[in-house]
């Protein structure tokens, strides 16, 4: 199967600062790839690259078969929700998407048909007719959605996609890239929604300060990030009960009318049987026991860790102290 | 020796006092304006006032300037010739014993109205200017361009494209 | 394409109000001006075609100051709204934009002159001089107009700030009509008479004087001022071209956002 995207040692620089570093991955035909990375990582520029809008420094990328040098043929092939979505605040919906209709020469009899589609697709079809500076942040969000789908694309760049939508948004988009990628739309997904990620990728590619640092299967990554799967567990009878089948262990005694204890195991599947067996033995009362989900935080977080000492830091740039989204958070205790 | 002096000082008076008499005595010279007819026109046009000025006495008159003197009669008020003429004085200098020149200025009627014109001439040293008789002449007023079309212009241009833009945008508004 | 992004931009004009309001504030300042001039006592004794040429000199200024300023944020506006992106994703030339907008400012040149065109009938009704006036004013106009834009366009491709791109076009445009309403005292050393004759503004003057006041008609008459006016419009498409070519190198976007 020929590959969808293909990144062989792609650079980028803004002055002194690298956003992107040798990076190199490839996207097969068909595939859901979650491309992650904290702020500032290059996740924006690499897209930006592969989409025409930047010029890379080095390296070369091909898109749908297409050497990055071509953007218009790109431009036919892929479709993109980018990171600023700017919109025509004066023209209505359906004239939005119109005009782009007719950038990607659909032909004036096709045109209604393309952009009613659209509209029903992201459930905007009642507001065809209203001027988009009215429109709210979510609506806003799936009219940027429909504008990349305007040229039924092959190749599908999602920067953030489902940011400002509220939840039933975020499930409406989420099917409708589910639908997309069953009929054969390759998607290559930004998003900081580590959940967002787990729940739609196939395969991930974590990215920081512009270098490739994982790529793979959420448990291809597991394994690279020396991790465990983790089990929540809850007993009744208190820390001290607890401690005594699991010595060592790092647990929390939950406050509560009757005692009870709260740890996290580590363990493949058998493991994590004998130490259900062993709780039994020592008569504790198991409360709850389940796998920690997919774990994509801890292995995020893994992988994008950096010491102190390693983070180079610019004063004008200091991505390690950039709150918000992504950034690093340092948590203790499920390891 | 105070008759004496008292003497002295009469003849010094009178010999002052003929002095001045002599000075403020005008100058033998006679102006007049010869195109009196033909001043009369519209306003906008360039028209040439023709005076003459002639030394009636048996010696040179020197140092002679001539100017015009206009007046507005309706308003009662002197008319600055800033924007009428170019040369507002002429020097003329010498005239020698019953010489006569020609004075000829050419001015602008920048307003319409009613006017006195004279022409004065000075002489250095004699305090009593020569003044020509007074010749009056009316200035008709002239448009010289139609101004009747231009108000339904300039009130309906801005007019028509207000509301045509107001349309404009009314009607996208308000299509299904 | 470039007939899309031009109607785009044409109907942005339109929609969004700012080239409407600069029609009908041109329509005020046209009115204003050409009823003075025709019913003003002492203006009226102006020669006829003085005041023609000074209402030709009011329409093309007017018309040079609004479409430059309309065509200094044309292009910057979608970076600063963030819509570049999404252009730029599409199959869309540069080229097309650049053109479709060029395209889209000569439109409000065409649409002012359309509206000065009563005015300028009126003012010219007696004398045999309505044509030439009507065609030298779109000529001088069109080809102003067209150099401004492009000068405009090429500096909004360096700086990619409205705010920056207007200041800047306005100081050139106030750099070569200042000189040009100096009187004739001050235009007499040589330094003043090399720049009077390569200045694009004083030759569409002084273009509109030859014309209107000397009645010198054929444009072969006119050649020395057109010849400038000419150069100017070359100058600015190169400096457009090159500015253009120069943001494509560097991207459409510049620094990491």
């Amino acid at each position: 199967m020929p590959a969808a995207i293909q990144v062989d040692r792609l650079s980028k620089s803004y002055g002194p600062t690298r956003a992107v570093v040798d990076l190199s991955f490839v996207v097969e035909e068909g595939e859901f790839l979650g491309f992650l990375g904290p702020n500032g990582a290059g996740k924006t520029t690499t897209i930006r690259i592969l989409t025409g809008i930047l010029r890379p420094d080095g390296g070369r990328g091909e898109v749908g078969g297409l050497d990055l040098c071509h953007r218009e043929a790109i431009a036919r092939e892929i479709g993109v929700v980018p990171e600023s979505r700017g919109f025509y605040d004066w023209m209505t919906a359906s004239e939005y998407l119109t005009f782009f209709a007719r950038a990607y020469r659909h032909g004036k009899p096709a045109e209604p048909k393309v952009v009613d589609s659209l509209l029903e697709q992201v459930d905007l079809a009642r507001s065809r007719h209203t001027r988009v500076g009215t429109f709210s942040r979510g609506m806003k969000q799936r009219l940027g959605l429909a504008r990349a789908l305007v040229n039924r694309p092959r190749i599908l760049f999602l920067d953030e996609p489902t940011l400002g939508l509220d939840p039933q948004g975020q499930q409406d988009i989420k099917n409708l890239l589910r639908h997309l990628n069953s009929d054969g739309v390759t998607v290559f997904l930004s998003s900081h929604l580590l959940s967002e990620v787990a729940e739609l990728c196939s395969r991930i590619v974590v990215i920081d300060r512009g270098r490739l640092v994982g790529e793979g299967t959420l448990d291809g990554l597991r394994r690279k990030a020396g991790l465990k799967t983790g089990w929540h567990v809850r007993v009744a009878g208190g820390r001290t009960a607890l401690e005594s089948a699991w010595p060592g262990a790092q647990i929390t005694a939950l406050p509560g009318v009757l005692p009870e204890a709260e740890g996290l195991f580590l363990g493949d599947r058998a493991e994590a049987n004998r130490f259900l067996d062993d709780l039994r033995a020592c008569r504790l009362e198991v409360l709850k026991f389940t796998a920690s989900g997919q774990n994509l935080e801890e292995i995020f977080l893994a992988l994008t860790r950096r010491e102190e000492s390693d983070v180079p830091r610019d004063p004008a740039n200091d991505r390690s102290a950039a709150p918000g989204k992504g950034s690093t958070r340092q948590t203790g205790g499920s390891r | 020796m105070t008759q004496r002096l008292v003497i002295l000082w009469a003849v010094l008076l009178a010999a002052s006092a003929s002095c001045v008499a002599a000075a403020s005595a005008g100058a033998p010279l006679v102006l007049g304006i010869a195109s009196a007819q033909t001043l009369n026109g519209v306003a906008g046009d360039y028209v040439t006032v023709a005076a003459r000025i002639e030394n009636t006495s048996d010696q040179a008159v020197s140092d002679v300037t001539t100017y015009l003197s206009l007046v507005n009669t309706a308003d009662k008020l002197p008319v600055d010739l800033e924007d009428w003429s170019a040369e507002k004085g002429l020097y003329v200098g010498v005239i020698e014993p019953s010489q006569a020149l020609p004075l000829d200025w050419r001015i602008h009627f920048v307003k319409p109205g009613r006017f006195a014109l004279t022409v004065v001439a000075l002489v250095a040293g004699r305090e009593m200017p020569t003044v020509s008789p007074v010749v009056y002449f009316q200035v008709e007023p002239r448009n010289s361009l139609d101004p009747g079309h231009i108000l339904p212009v300039a009130l309906g241009m801005p007019v028509v494209l207000g509301l045509l833009l107001l349309l404009l945008n009314y009607r996208r508004r308000t299509r299904p | 394409m470039i007939r899309l992004i031009w109607a785009k931009e044409v109907r942005a004009e339109l929609y969004t109000w700012r080239s409407a309001l600069w029609l009908l504030l041109a329509s005020l300042i046209f009115s204003f001006t050409s009823y003075l001039l025709l019913t003003n006592k002492e203006l009226t004794l102006l020669d006829q075609t003085e005041l023609l040429w000074l209402l030709g000199k009011i329409i093309v200024g007017t018309a040079l100051l609004m479409v430059t300023i309309d065509a200094s944020s044309i292009l910057t506006s979608e970076f600063e709204h963030h819509t570049a992106e999404s252009l730029f994703i599409a199959p869309i030339r540069l080229r097309d934009l650049v053109i479709g907008k060029f395209l889209a400012s000569l439109t409000l040149w065409g649409a002012l002159y359309v509206v000065a065109v009563p005015y300028m009938i009126v003012a010219a009704a007696g004398t045999r001089l309505a044509p030439a006036f009507l065609g030298y004013v779109a000529l001088l106009g069109t080809l102003g107009v067209a150099a401004m834009v492009l000068l405009a366009l090429g500096i909004a491709f360096l700086f990619r700030s409205s705010k920056n791109a207007l200041t800047t076009t306005l100081v050139v445009l106030l750099g070569l009509t200042v000189p040009a309403l100096f009187t004739s005292a001050l235009k007499s050393g040589f330094v003043a008479r090399v720049f009077e004759r390569i200045n694009p503004v004083d030759s569409i003057f002084a273009a509109l004087d030859n014309v209107l006041v000397d009645y010198q008609l054929s444009p072969l008459q006119n050649g020395r001022f057109l010849l400038p006016l000419a150069g100017f419009l070359v100058a600015a498409f190169a400096f457009a071209v090159f500015a253009a070519r120069r943001f494509e190198r560097q991207g459409i976007v510049r620094s990491a956002s």
